[in-house]
């Protein structure tokens, strides 16, 4: 903090950093303008789209305001795309599969994975060794290596169903999870899980009351890694889940694709919006989190 | 020590349970969708319904709903159980495959073209005596394979040249006109002539009529939304006029070395699609077009595709200015035989019965699907819910085909006209074929191929295809 | 203690080992087996020997040239993303780190896109770069190297931001007294970066480096959203080979799977030499 201080307080760096804050407020705004030309084109009709993506008229304005006013008022469809987009890749539907898939199955990964993480650190013996090393080994494998054979063990063993994938989930993101945990647990310090236990706690008891709690920092960072993951996944749920049937916002979106059909840009736009937003939403307010989840996980991992 | 060993026997012992249950344990699997169906069935199982089951493997994810309806339908009135699964869209081969694996495998499964009813002759029942076989009403609608009656269709769709029927006749009152009515319509050379005469008069059409004409034909993408209408269905002209000459019988079956006789008219045909539309050909793989659009806000006048564009090109929530009664659809004309030709109909929606099922199974099957195509309920629910023209005698009055399209087809059949054959569901490795011509067809067309190469994902990527398929099935 | 724990492994370790072994072990060794086997479901396989692997290379006695293609293809890919990526973050990062108003803001920005799914994203860009290049008589799927581009942007925007913070969070940790060190000896900003900063950041580089060379090897989203493969293949990245292989085309799983466990190799192999690098450089300091 006092270096920062130093930094800023000079004179000449004080007016090198407006110059920068400037600079950089351009660059930050273009940088996340592609969100704001497919919130503009949302509300355009399909047709006219491509004609003019960065304006909102189909007709410039040098060519007198009047002439300018109808060309809007012939591109603006109102939400007519967003009815069109919910429609046809049913929406709210695929919102809540994702939602749940996604908290279920990043609850169960912290939940699960940091009791097994706590029992192989704190258990020394040839199993808790190989699951450990098996784990790290599943980190490097490519999805692409298993996800023939893990689809069609899904399906046969009746996981193609929003519950179902959240075992798979958790099978699948054990390794990364068990790994960061295993971390964590070797620096708690022994004495504390011994007191829990001389005073008659159970295992199980220490665990949730004892080390759980002090596990948090690295349940969050794990949360949010997972959840990140698992929220924009598209193969696996596309390939897992009888689709018909159960679609994931990342697979509503594609299947405005692969319909047979040209794609509707009208409903692509809306429907991006709609994935975009519950997303900025929720980064607003776990900011925080976010970005200290992404930071500690990359130390660690 | 010894929990050690134990743990890890357990966890072997999963991975073998798991292993198992892959390779014998599928009973487990079938038994599922069973027990449900047959909830409703118990109680009011009947004498006449004997020992027999049902279960349809449904290939087609839209009408998931209606054949469920259906089947429940079946049910009550009979009490004899019919289960459907319906396979993801694009996973059908391998559903079948692993459900025929089992030991309460599919009764009714879906048999579309001759690869098919190679791959599964011993599966398929001889339907030649059945009812649905009895009331075909084109008996070419079917797969003939090893002196068998393989599968029936259940439906047939068809495709041709879909046309503003109102502009065209607009554009005939103007003085120039090369026709006077679209009837006039009847051969390629016809056809180029006028779009190229409405191509090069659109604002004057637009000015005088008030449409918003940006070419004559709609875009022709070549985007993986639309560059099948050309490497499948526009492709099925030159095959088929080769497969006719050279005497291929079924002509759906195909042959293994074509020699692209007709692919001049291919290009001929392209060509005008091409250069009679607004869109630059430089750009037509961009995915950014939308030709049923096109169409529908009067854009464009002609627009190859098939009838199940009906229903979006006219669904008002799509807010297209075009209605049914502009609509209407020519052959695709292709200068060969163009005086006989009409609409391209098929399907590859089939019913198959499987042989290896028990013989009350098999009883039970062919009476249901008597009853699909005999009854009330079963004909609303094919017309109706799942929106299919349907090629059984027995569809008639209140159960005829209502689409437009569909009408046409019959009526060019009625005028004498030959339907022209599907022939490209012969095609080999279907995807990689198709690849190949769209990668050969857009370099073409945006100047950076020849033609020459065209033709030689044609031709050579035809044989070679087929040969891998060859492969394929052989081992 | 640890006796006291021991007996409680069921509670402990067998949820997570036997979802472990659904969703990996079983997948990942029945996968190895079935890539020396035809077959179409799991059930149905026969042994085939390395035919599979030998399919990969040669097909009806020629050699087939489209996994080497989408190998080199990826390759280049990565080393492009991996070039571009840590030096856009790393500058971004170095003037977000002096403590400029809305510091906090800019970050923020620079961030959204990593939350925002590949195929959701690759839909974005399609949009914008199909209008674009339209005005040019060209799409996104032109030429391969337009597709190559587009996939470099749209990787370049999703990823930066998330390595940005990666070493925000590295040039966090500098010791002041090191950076006060080096001023007091003269260092100019040059110097400051060669000698200070980028030394005492290696760790941070390294596992940016290799968070970056993973994820471009393992590309596959914003492949299927954005290019689908085309034109005819020629931008299809490993991943997206492997699953065309393996989904695409009838009877020719098994080759895919033998594709998956190459690939498999090369990612393990990369991820070795990330461990050797990080374990090595840790030991120094």
């Amino acid at each position: 903090m006092a270096k920062k201080e130093k930094i800023t307080a000079s004179g000449p760096k004080k007016k090198y950093g407006t110059l920068l804050t400037v600079l950089f407020t351009i660059i930050s705004l273009l940088w996340i303008s592609p969100i704001f030309v497919v919130i503009l084109n949302s509300f355009k009709r399909k047709a006219y789209i491509f004609k003019n993506p960065f304006g909102i008229s189909n007709v410039p304005i040098t060519r007198g305001y009047d002439r300018w006013v109808k060309g809007v008022e012939k591109t603006f469809v109102g939400f007519l795309n967003y009815t069109n987009a919910i429609n046809k890749t049913g929406f709210f539907k695929a919102f809540g599969y994702s939602l749940f898939i996604t908290v279920a199955s990043v609850a169960l990964i912290v939940l699960c994975c940091s009791m097994c993480a706590w029992y192989i650190t704190r258990v020394h013996n040839k199993a808790t060794k190989v699951i450990y090393l098996l784990c790290l080994f599943s980190m490097i494998v490519p999805f692409q290596m298993v996800m023939f054979t893990l689809s069609k063990f899904a399906n046969m063993l009746h996981l193609s169903n929003p519950v179902g994938i959240v075992i798979v989930y958790l099978g699948f993101g054990a390794g990364l999870a068990i790994f960061m945990f295993t971390g964590f647990v070797k620096s708690i310090p022994l004495e504390i899980e011994e007191a829990a236990m001389i005073d008659g706690c159970t295992p199980i008891q220490t665990y949730f009351q004892v080390v759980f709690p002090i596990m948090k920092p690295t349940a969050i960072t794990v949360a949010i890694l997972d959840a990140m993951w698992i929220w924009n996944d598209y193969l696996l749920p596309s390939l897992v889940l009888n689709v018909n049937k159960y679609k994931t916002v990342q697979i509503a979106v594609q299947n405005l694709k692969q319909s047979y059909g040209q794609i509707d840009w009208g409903a692509m736009m809306a429907v991006l919006v709609l994935a975009i937003i519950p997303i900025v939403i929720f980064y607003i307010f776990a900011q925080k989190y976010i970005i200290e989840g992404v930071m500690s996980g990359a130390v660690k991992g | 020590m010894k929990k050690k060993v134990l743990s890890m026997a357990i966890c072997t012992a999963m991975v073998a349970g798991m292993l198992a249950a892959c390779g014998g344990g599928s009973s487990q699997g079938a038994a599922a969708p069973a027990a449900t169906d047959s909830g409703a069935a118990a109680p009011a199982a009947t004498a006449n319904a004997g020992s027999g089951r049902v279960y349809v493997l449904n290939q087609k994810p839209e009408s998931a709903d209606a054949w469920t309806a259906i089947a429940k339908t079946y049910t009550e009135q009979t009490g004899v159980p019919v289960e459907v699964k319906t396979a993801a869209a694009g996973t059908y081969a391998t559903e079948l495959q692993s459900e025929m694996a089992k030991s309460e495998a599919p009764t009714i499964f879906n048999v579309g073209n001759t690869s098919s009813a190679q791959t599964w002759n011993d599966y398929t029942y001889d339907l030649k005596d059945s009812s649905i076989y009895e009331h075909l009403s084109d008996k070419s609608l079917c797969i003939e394979y090893d002196g068998k009656i393989a599968s029936v269709a259940n439906c047939y769709e068809c495709y041709g040249i879909i046309y503003n029927k109102t502009i065209v006749e607009d554009y005939c009152t103007m003085d120039g006109a090369v026709i006077s009515s679209p009837d006039d319509i009847k051969d390629l050379d016809t056809l180029i002539k006028v779009a190229e005469d409405i191509n090069s008069k659109v604002d004057a059409i637009n000015e005088e009529f008030g449409y918003e004409l940006t070419g004559a034909f709609a875009s022709a993408g070549l985007d993986d939304g639309s560059s099948w209408r050309f490497s499948g269905h526009l492709a099925n002209m030159p095959l088929y006029y080769e497969f006719l000459d050279d005497g291929v019988d079924p002509i759906l079956a195909g042959e293994a070395e074509i020699d692209g006789t007709y692919l001049d008219n291919y290009k001929k045909v392209w060509d005008l699609y091409v250069s009679t539309s607004s869109a630059d050909p430089k750009t037509l793989n961009s995915g950014a077009l939308n030709a049923e659009s096109e169409l529908g806000m009067e854009e464009a006048v002609f627009y190859q595709n098939g009838d199940w564009e009906f229903a979006p090109l006219t669904n008002p929530e799509n807010g297209y200015l075009v209605t049914a009664d502009d609509l209407s659809m020519l052959p695709i004309y292709f200068g060969v035989d163009d005086a006989n030709e009409g609409l391209c109909v098929g399907t590859e929606s089939m019913w198959a019965v499987n042989a290896k099922a028990s013989q009350e199974d098999i009883d039970a099957s062919l009476a249901f699907l008597d009853w699909m195509i005999t009854s009330d309920e079963g004909r609303k629910c094919m017309t109706e819910d799942m929106g299919l023209s349907c090629p059984f005698d027995t569809f008639t009055g209140d159960f005829a085909s209502k689409n437009p399209f569909g009408a046409e087809a019959t009526e060019l059949m009625n005028e004498g006209k030959t339907s022209v054959a599907w022939a490209f569901n012969a095609t080999p490795n279907v995807d990689d074929w198709r690849a190949g011509v769209v990668a050969a067809l857009t370099a073409y067309t945006d100047g950076t191929g020849d033609w020459e190469a065209v033709k030689t994902a044609f031709v050579d990527g035809w044989a070679e295809q087929w040969k891998l398929a060859e492969e394929a099935a052989a081992e | 203690m640890e006796k006291a724990i021991k007996r409680y492994w069921p509670v402990f370790v067998l949820p997570t080992m036997a979802a472990f072994i659904i969703g990996f072990i079983a997948p990942f060794i029945y996968g190895i087996f079935l890539s020396f086997c035809k077959f179409t479901t799991v059930v149905d396989w026969k042994w085939v020997g390395i035919k599979n692997y030998t399919r990969i290379f040669f097909v009806n006695g020629k050699l087939d040239t489209t996994f080497i293609h989408s190998l080199w293809y990826t390759a280049l890919f990565t080393v492009v993303t991996v070039l571009i990526i840590n030096v856009v973050a790393f500058a971004i990062a170095m003037a977000l780190t002096k403590g400029i108003k809305g510091t906090n803001f800019f970050r923020t920005s620079f961030f959204l896109p990593n939350l925002i799914g590949g195929i959701v994203l690759s839909y974005i860009w399609l949009m914008i770069f199909n209008s674009v290049l339209a005005n040019y008589s060209k799409t996104i799927v032109s030429t391969q190297w337009y597709a190559f581009w587009g996939l470099v942007i749209v990787v370049c925007w999703q990823q930066i931001g998330y390595m940005m913070i990666i070493y925000i969070a590295g040039i966090q940790n500098i010791p002041g007294d090191m950076i006060e060190a080096a001023k007091i000896d003269g260092a100019n900003n040059w110097q400051m970066l060669r000698d200070v900063i980028i030394p005492s950041l290696m760790p941070t580089i390294t596992i940016c480096t290799f968070l970056t060379l993973t994820n471009g090897f393992k590309l596959f989203d914003q492949n299927l959203a954005l290019t689908g493969g085309n034109p005819g293949k020629m931008s299809q990245l490993l991943a997206l080979n492997i699953y065309d292989t393996m989904y695409g085309t009838t009877g020719w799983q098994g080759v895919g799977q033998a594709k998956a466990v190459i690939f498999f190799i090369l990612v393990a192999i990369i991820s070795v030499i990330q461990n050797k690098l990080t374990t090595s450089k840790e030991v120094q300091a």
